[in-house]
């Protein structure tokens, strides 16, 4: 081998050498990995107008089925709505009357009772799947409960949704109306959905819930044995002081909503709302005098 | 010393062609396995980071419907879930200006990130490798923030580092075994070359003797057929060119001869006219017995001198042992001027001969003369006007040098190189065989010795005959 050759080949191996230690340090180098990619988030400079929400689902429900309806306030309105949840419904018209939220979904009997006692105000109503602006309470049993109808509920436990819910005291009023006059062990859950978990987990053998989320879990093991007369859906209320405007304005967008624009919209809000009145709450009225029960102050529904 | 450079060649070359295409084969292995590893363990780190968010997102929630809360149920559930594999090595929950919410170091709480991924994970060094993977803290399109938990990667480091050194002795493993198994491999196909060669080399040219290859296959066995073809074509060839060597030699010698018998003729003639003259002048007057007494001694004078001539050119022609043997080149250029006495004296050349070193050369003495004579009588006929032949002896090294040295016109410069090919001659046509140098230079070299020719400064024509020194051992 002549020297050209030897000094060729000792190139070669250092170059072999060299790149074996560059591609060593490169390998297990890994500073230069996934550029940092900054949040551009770009914060809002509009005025906020706070929604809340009384506690009729969990606060994740709440946030998950609510605030697609906050974002498109927000798109209509030229406001940053955002959404205030709270762990009682009490504390949902504490808010609204403080003026903690501007504009607050209610259930219709805390609606009632918050009107007699602050002079909240209704403005719009969530429509049904038929465009109606009401909705049932239903009885449910298991699907392998022996329960046919109300009667066959009488000395059975049964789980009901808030006493501030218009669903309790509507089931209490088709008891009464079945002639059961007596029940086995009762309790109360602050969402519908966990009177749902504990009539399916054999916990209680009666529940009394909303319609619509009794519908949800029919085809896994839920059946309606009562469906209530119809009950004027909960409203979206505002506090009596409440900017006229700003009232007028979310209320006309509410009324614009179709039903193809609310995907991932809670299932009750998602086929639009209709305007309410006060006097759309008499019936409710009524059935809470039949079963005699007429709060004087708030302090004496809360306490 | 060539066969092994090429088996060598063969070796480094292919070595560097396995580095070559190992090491780019390895890079790959390793460039995949890497991009493999760091996307397992981010995919990993991810779906940790993703469900970790669903209890942070629940205490957020509780914190938010608890205003003021301390924030304990966060503090709590990085705790937990930091103790819950050594991987992490640290959680951090930030607000949407990404401001730490959270920290599982509480001297952090407060302070800001200058930015974070967001929904990914992104890889950097720090005392060791560290996946960080982000998590928006999201519930539709409301945002609490960001969760960031970093892990330890050195599991990846390691393992990429054990792969590298693996397949980096793996590829220094196959490098030898591949060079080894190639020079094996050229050695058992050079094996029958270096036979061929080895017989190749044992030819003997002067024997003309035919020798056997080995039995070879393959294209060994073609090469053997080749070099043996050629073998006879050759021996065909030099018996050829032996006879016609031998027939030139002859023709010059014929040529010597001729160009001898002039000299010779007139030698003899002269004797022979005084001869006559007294053989004329004793018929004349036989009775004159004192006359007649001297001129038989004058006769006697003359049959000696005839004697003389007859007998130097019967040494020049008589046979005598070859080759290898004691041979006075000093004698032979005697014997030669001697019989070129004649020609010497016509032409007016002197020749001096210089040097008094031991002469003594091994050969064959009859073919020295024949040197002697076609170089002297080069010299005589380049000085026809006369001059001087210096002979000088001298020695170099185991060498005898001989120069003869003329006075003549010398060589001409382009001829210098040409003088010793066959048939070339300056002479005119008719007076020159044009062998006369040719023989002459075949005759030296087949004595192992070397003739050369040059001109001398002062005008004039040198060949300078080098011829091995006889050694006492060579008897």
């Amino acid at each position: 081998m002549n020297r050209k050759t030897i000094l060729i080949t000792l190139m070669l191996l250092t170059a072999t050498v060299l790149v074996v230690f560059i591609s060593r340090s490169k390998l297990l180098n890994i500073a230069t990995e996934n550029q940092i990619q900054t949040i551009s988030e770009i914060q809002k400079e509009l005025p906020t107008v706070h929604f809340g929400v009384v506690s009729r689902y969990s606060p994740r429900k709440l946030f998950q089925g609510y605030q697609p309806m906050m974002d498109y306030l927000s798109t209509k309105a030229g406001y940053n709505f955002e959404l205030k949840i709270s762990d009682s419904y009490d504390e949902t018209v504490r808010q609204l009357v403080d003026g903690e939220v501007e504009f607050a979904s209610l259930g219709n009997y805390t609606y009632i009772i918050s009107h007699s006692a602050f002079g909240v105000k209704c403005i719009v109503a969530p429509l049904n799947i038929d465009g109606d602006p009401n909705f049932h309470s239903a009885i449910v049993v298991r699907d392998d409960s022996p329960a046919k109808s109300l009667i066959d509920v009488k000395n059975k436990s049964i789980a009901f949704a808030s006493e501030l819910s218009m669903s309790y005291w509507m089931s209490l009023y088709l008891l009464q109306d079945a002639g059961v006059n007596k029940l086995g062990k009762t309790a109360h859950f602050d969402h519908h959905e966990e009177v749902v978990q504990k009539v399916l987990r054999g916990e209680f053998d009666v529940g009394s819930v909303k319609d619509v989320v009794a519908q949800r879990y029919l085809d896994q093991g839920l059946r309606i044995i009562k469906m209530s007369p119809k009950i004027p859906a909960v409203p979206i209320a505002v506090a009596e002081s409440a900017d006229t405007k700003l009232v007028e304005l979310v209320t006309s967008a509410l009324l614009e909503i179709s039903a193809d624009s609310t995907q991932n919209w809670d299932q009750e809000f998602s086929h639009g709302f209709a305007p309410v009145d006060d006097s759309d709450y008499n019936s409710m009225r009524k059935i809470l005098s039949a079963l005699g029960h007429n709060p004087e102050s708030w302090n004496e529904v809360t306490k | 010393m060539s066969r092994w450079s090429m088996r060598v060649k063969l070796a480094v070359a292919i070595g560097l062609f396995l580095i070559l295409l190992q090491g780019l084969t390895s890079l790959l292995i390793l460039k995949h396995e890497r991009e493999f590893l760091i996307d397992l363990h981010s995919e990993s780190a991810m779906a940790s980071t993703r469900s970790f968010a669903i209890p942070i997102l629940d205490a957020l929630l509780e914190e938010e419907l608890h205003a003021g809360a301390s924030g304990a149920l966060l503090t709590e559930a990085i705790n937990n879930f930091m103790n819950s594999s050594e991987e992490v090595r640290y959680v951090a929950v930030l607000d949407n200006n990404n401001q730490v919410q959270a920290h599982n170091d509480l001297s952090l709480y407060g302070t800001c990130y200058k930015a974070v991924i967001n929904n990914g994970v992104r890889i950097f060094q720090e005392d060791s490798w560290i996946i960080e993977a982000s998590v928006p803290l999201t519930i539709s399109t409301r945002s609490w923030g960001t969760l960031l938990i970093g892990f330890s990667a050195d599991n990846i480091y390691n393992e990429i580092s054990r792969l590298f050194n693996y397949l980096g002795i793996t590829t220094v493993v196959l490098i030898l075994l591949s060079v080894f198994a190639v020079i094996l491999i050229s050695r058992h196909l050079t094996k029958q070359l270096d036979t061929i060669v080895t017989t190749v080399d044992s030819l003997d040219l002067d024997r003309l003797e035919k020798i056997n290859f080995p039995e070879c296959d393959g294209e060994a066995k073609i090469l053997a057929d080749r070099f043996s073809a050629l073998q006879r074509r050759l021996i065909r060839s030099l018996s050829t060119t032996k006879s016609a060597e031998r027939e030139v030699r002859h023709a010059e010698k014929l040529a010597s001869v001729g160009r001898l018998a002039a000299g010779v003729a007139h030698e003899i003639n002269n004797p022979l006219t005084g001869m006559q003259q007294c053989v004329e002048t004793i018929r004349a007057n036989p009775e004159d017995k004192k006359t007649a007494r001297r001129y038989f001694e004058l006769i006697a004078e003359g049959l000696d001198r005839i004697e003389v001539i007859v007998k130097r050119l019967l040494e020049f022609s008589r046979k005598r042992p070859k080759g290898g043997v004691e041979v006075d080149f000093k004698q032979c250029v005697n014997r030669v001027s001697g019989l070129l006495e004649y020609r010497l004296k016509n032409n007016n050349v002197v020749i001096e001969e210089t040097g008094s070193c031991s002469t003594i050369v091994a050969g064959d003495g009859q073919l020295l003369e024949e040197v002697c004579m076609n170089l002297m009588i080069n010299a005589c006929d380049a000085m026809a006007d006369g001059g001087s032949l210096i002979i000088n002896y001298g020695h170099r090294d185991n060498l005898l040098l001989i120069s003869f040295s003329d006075d003549g016109h010398g060589v001409a410069k382009e001829n210098l190189e040409i003088i010793f090919e066959p048939f070339f001659t300056t002479k005119d046509v008719g007076q020159g065989t044009g062998l006369g140098l040719s023989v002459t230079q075949s005759i030296v070299e087949s004595h192992d010795g070397r003739i050369s020719i040059s001109n001398n400064e002062s005008g004039g024509a040198r060949f300078t005959v080098e011829l091995p020194l006889f050694k006492e051992n060579e008897k």
